[in-house]
């Protein structure tokens, strides 16, 4: 089997005299939807920032797609294939859906504009965004914001989507259309690692999960396991709780 | 050149740079709690040398009134904050900086409407006194500004430090969604902040209204720059770092006078300002805001 | 979705310039009637302030750059031209064309100094002011630019190949041509890629470098195109002047006085730039002139007071309320095509 589509070896973070990711190292195949989990401050979405370029680690490697990537810009990294969403949303409010997404469409300068349109309005069907296509994305509500995030992000055409607690303030019927249109873009050809509290998208989706305490990974592996295994319960739930488990 | 004259030059530098400190002191306050950049206050000085000299006419030393012109002009200051910078502290910050270009302008045409656009002085009968030892001679006019620039400084500093509202400042610069969820009424904190440091401004223009001489544009022309450059070495909203930075850009100023010529004594302000922006964006105290 | 069914004008930027450029024609049209040398001077002096205005707004305004202190790039033309022509005898329209190039020189350099160093927004704007000043402190003191006493052309007849002419006219018509040329250039921008870099980068400089754009590249771009622009408006300036110095083209309120336009006007748009300039400078000369001497303190109070008053009142500029009526004006069509919108898997929640 080739190369894994992301590699990241010892990945450290440091802020001052906090470590924010500690020796953290994983593989991810091509395909696969990874999920990382962990209590608040764990370094989830340092982690992220660090993959995609927003961060430079201070030790460590990130190799994407054969290529090292280590502290590049996130533009360049975002052009050899890897998109992200963002914790609070980040929208471009004052331009409509449509000219959000065909933002994304563009690739940076590596497609064209009407080519870039044609795409845009595909992703706009696939994410059932077509009825606000032409609003003002800073009028959407928090489930069309986050939904058009994810679009404009896989409008870029990308080979990994990092996606980062998209289910943070949706309603459970949101969330449910939420995990079936992750699979439809796992299914599309696009690997997904997903930052998640949610625990019911998390079991539904995941099909490896790594657990991250303090910045260090301390699980990893299939979702049922990792999540009955001591260390886990005890970095979530406390001690006692582990005792118990 | 003598040891005496580069003295002298280090002397009256740190004497002009204490004045400077009190009006880059207000600067940085107003910047460290509203974010924004005050472009009217070299005008709040005009103003209040304008007052010290009305002052003056009636009888009055610029010395004694100089904390009345203190308090008036913050309460003008807080004022004209409520009216027209509050609405737009949800602004772009383009529009918040023209805002206070707007207000210079119409200061400046207010001063020259109220004492007409001609130079005005105050003439005090001692102002040619000074202290001498050697070479060196000091008026007591700057002696004295620098004096209670110094106690005024800090009295202000004790204010940020030890007093509920001070503190409050404080908060609010620092972050104030938080400042807002701990019931510190950051609304009114701004208002105070820009009275406190407009009515800084004005005193120090109080004091150094026997020494030079008074026209509308007067602090445009002469202080505006440096306060800039202090704040920016000091680091935006540090207040200690005003204090510094005003004695500091004093002395460089004195000493850049003294080699340069005193023509271009503005551009070394001037390139102060540019180096300081591109290799010490941070100002020498990296970012801690007080 | 595919906007291929809107009419031309549905779209506000191609409204706009349409409005723009008939504005300009119009213009061009009148002036050939006005005989006034005064009031040709108002309106070249109009002209240059609108193609300013319409320049910044790619810089300060689409990408959203807090640059305030733009008259470098003004001021900067403005001297190249005043050197290369009366020292050195270089062709006027030359030296226009060289400063757009020299001023997107210095636009170069300083977002390379600038965004290298991740400078925070309010320090570039102070840096670019500062930067405006120290030019006019170089230039005082600078015997061979001619220092305080600055750079004079003489104009002995109408003479097109060295851009010089006794007659105001012509230079009404180059001028409004700079300024047609400058509209078309923020058309093309609006409309092309760079447009949507621009805005991105406006909008949310984190998720358009996430998107791929590089945010720097962008910014550097945008600059040298507004500050070239400047640049060649400054050049046509000394020529038309004749008389330039430093405290003039470097001036500090002068470069305050430039960005009205498009401030009040409306910064993201066409329209605002244009209009804005063209009704505010006119004014303006027309109130000092009206009022001066005497009354120049009322005229500064007045003047403060609007600009202060009409950012508090338009903090998007006059052209965001045209927007919206050209938004309603245009909606039917807009709900028309929503409605083919069908073949969808409409799971988009409650849009309230």
């Amino acid at each position: 089997m080739s190369q894994p589509l992301l590699q990241v070896k010892g990945l450290v973070k440091r802020f001052g005299g906090l470590t924010a990711v500690d020796q953290v190292s994983f593989e991810v195949p091509a395909g696969r939807i990874l999920g990382v989990i962990g209590p608040n401050g764990s370094g989830k979405t340092t982690l992220f920032a660090n993959v995609s370029g927003f961060l430079t680690p201070n030790e460590g490697q990130v190799i994407f797609d054969g290529h090292d990537i280590t502290g590049q810009r996130p533009s360049d990294i975002c052009s050899l294939g890897v998109a992200r969403t963002f914790q609070i949303v980040q929208p471009f409010a004052g331009l409509s859906v449509f000219e959000n997404i065909v933002t994304g469409a563009l690739r940076g300068g590596r497609t064209g504009l009407s080519e870039a349109r044609e795409k845009a309005a595909e992703v706009i069907r696939l994410c059932g965004l077509a009825p606000v296509s032409d609003q003002l994305a800073g009028s959407l509500p928090i489930a069309g914001r986050k939904r058009l995030e994810v679009a404009r992000a896989i409008a870029t055409r990308p080979k990994l989507l990092l996606l980062d607690e998209v289910m943070a303030g949706l309603r459970p019927t949101e969330v449910d259309q939420a995990v079936e249109m992750i699979f439809a873009i796992r299914n599309s050809g696009i690997t997904v690692i997903l930052v998640e509290h949610l625990m019911r998208a998390v079991m539904a989706l995941c099909e490896e999960l790594l657990v991250l305490q303090q910045g260090k990974l301390i699980a990893r592996g299939d979702p049922r396991t990792v999540c009955d295994l001591p260390e886990v319960v005890r970095a979530y739930f406390g001690e006692s709780a582990a005792r118990a488990a | 050149m003598s040891l005496e004259v580069v003295f002298q030059a280090v002397l009256l530098g740190l004497l002009q740079g204490g004045v400077y400190a009190l009006v880059a002191c207000g600067l940085t306050l107003i910047y460290g709690v509203m974010k924004i950049v005050n472009f009217a206050h070299a005008e709040f000085l005009t103003l209040g040398m304008y007052l010290a000299i009305t002052a003056f006419n009636l009888g009055l030393s610029p010395y004694m009134v100089a904390v009345f012109i203190f308090a008036a002009v913050a309460v003008l200051g807080a004022g004209l904050q409520s009216v027209l910078i509050r609405p737009a502290l949800q602004h772009p910050q383009i529009n918040q900086m023209l805002i206070t270009i707007g207000l210079s302008t119409m200061m400046i045409g207010a001063m020259q409407l109220i004492w007409g656009p001609n130079n005005q002085v105050l003439k005090l009968e001692w102002s040619s006194a000074a202290v001498e030892f050697g070479d060196i001679r000091l008026t007591y006019v700057r002696l004295i500004s620098f004096g209670i620039a110094a106690a005024m400084a800090a009295a202000a500093w004790l204010f940020l430090k030890h007093t509920r509202t001070g503190m409050a400042m404080r908060a609010a610069s620092q972050n104030p969604q938080s400042a807002r969820l701990m019931g510190i009424d950051v609304t009114k904190v701004n208002m105070i902040t820009f009275g406190v440091g407009t009515g800084l401004a004005a005193l120090a223009g109080a004091l150094i209204a026997p020494a030079f001489f008074a026209n509308p544009t007067f602090g445009t022309d002469y202080f505006i720059l440096p306060a800039f450059v202090i704040v920016v070495l000091g680091t935006m909203g540090n207040f200690a770092g005003a204090l510094i930075g005003g004695l500091v850009i004093g002395v460089a100023e004195g000493l850049g006078g003294l080699v340069f010529g005193p023509a271009l004594r503005q551009l070394v302000s001037l390139l102060l300002f540019v180096v300081v922006l591109l290799f010490l964006p941070r100002g020498l105290f990296k970012g801690k805001v007080s | 979705m595919q906007n291929t069914n809107k009419s031309f004008f549905a779209d506000w930027t191609n409204w706009q310039v349409v409005v723009a450029m008939g504005f300009v024609v119009a213009c061009g049209v009148g002036g050939s009637f006005v005989e006034s040398d005064y009031l040709l001077q108002v309106m070249v002096l109009a002209a240059i302030y609108a193609a300013i205005g319409t320049a910044w707004s790619i810089a300060g305004g689409l990408s959203g750059l807090l640059l305030l202190g733009y008259i470098s790039f003004f001021g900067a033309g403005a001297y190249l031209d005043g050197l290369l022509f009366t020292r050195l005898g270089v062709n006027p329209w030359l030296c226009i064309v060289l400063s757009f190039f020299s001023a997107a020189a210095l636009a170069w350099l300083i977002s390379l100094v600038t965004l290298r160093f991740g400078l925070a927004e309010d320090y570039f704007a102070m840096f670019t002011v500062a930067l405006s000043q120290v030019f006019k402190y170089i230039l005082l003191n600078w015997d061979y630019a001619g220092g305080a006493t600055g750079i004079y052309l003489t104009v002995v007849k109408d003479d097109f190949w060295i851009l010089s002419f006794i007659d105001r006219k012509p230079y009404l018509y180059i001028a409004l041509l700079i300024l047609a040329a400058v509209i078309m250039t923020t058309y093309a921008v609006q409309k092309s890629r760079m447009g949507y870099y621009l805005a991105a980068v406006r909008e949310n400089d984190q998720a358009a470098e996430a998107l791929g754009i590089n945010v720097r590249k962008v910014k550097t771009q945008a600059m040298m195109l507004s500050g070239g622009m400047a640049g060649s408006i400054g050049a046509f300036y000394t020529q038309f002047a004749t008389f330039i110095d430093p405290k003039q083209v470097f001036s500090l309120a002068t470069n305050f006085e430039m960005l009205l336009g498009p401030v009040l006007g409306g910064r993201l748009s066409i329209i605002g730039p244009v209009f804005g300039a063209s009704f505010l400078k006119p004014t303006q000369d027309f109130l000092r002139g009206w009022m001066g001497g005497e009354a120049d303190a009322v005229y500064l109070i007045l003047y403060g007071a609007v600009l202060a008053i009409g950012i508090l009142l338009l903090p998007k500029g006059a052209a965001h309320y045209v927007q919206i009526w050209h938004r309603r004006r245009y909606a039917k069509q807009a709900q028309a095509r929503a409605a083919d919108n069908t073949e969808t898997i409409a799971i988009v929640g409650a849009s309230k």
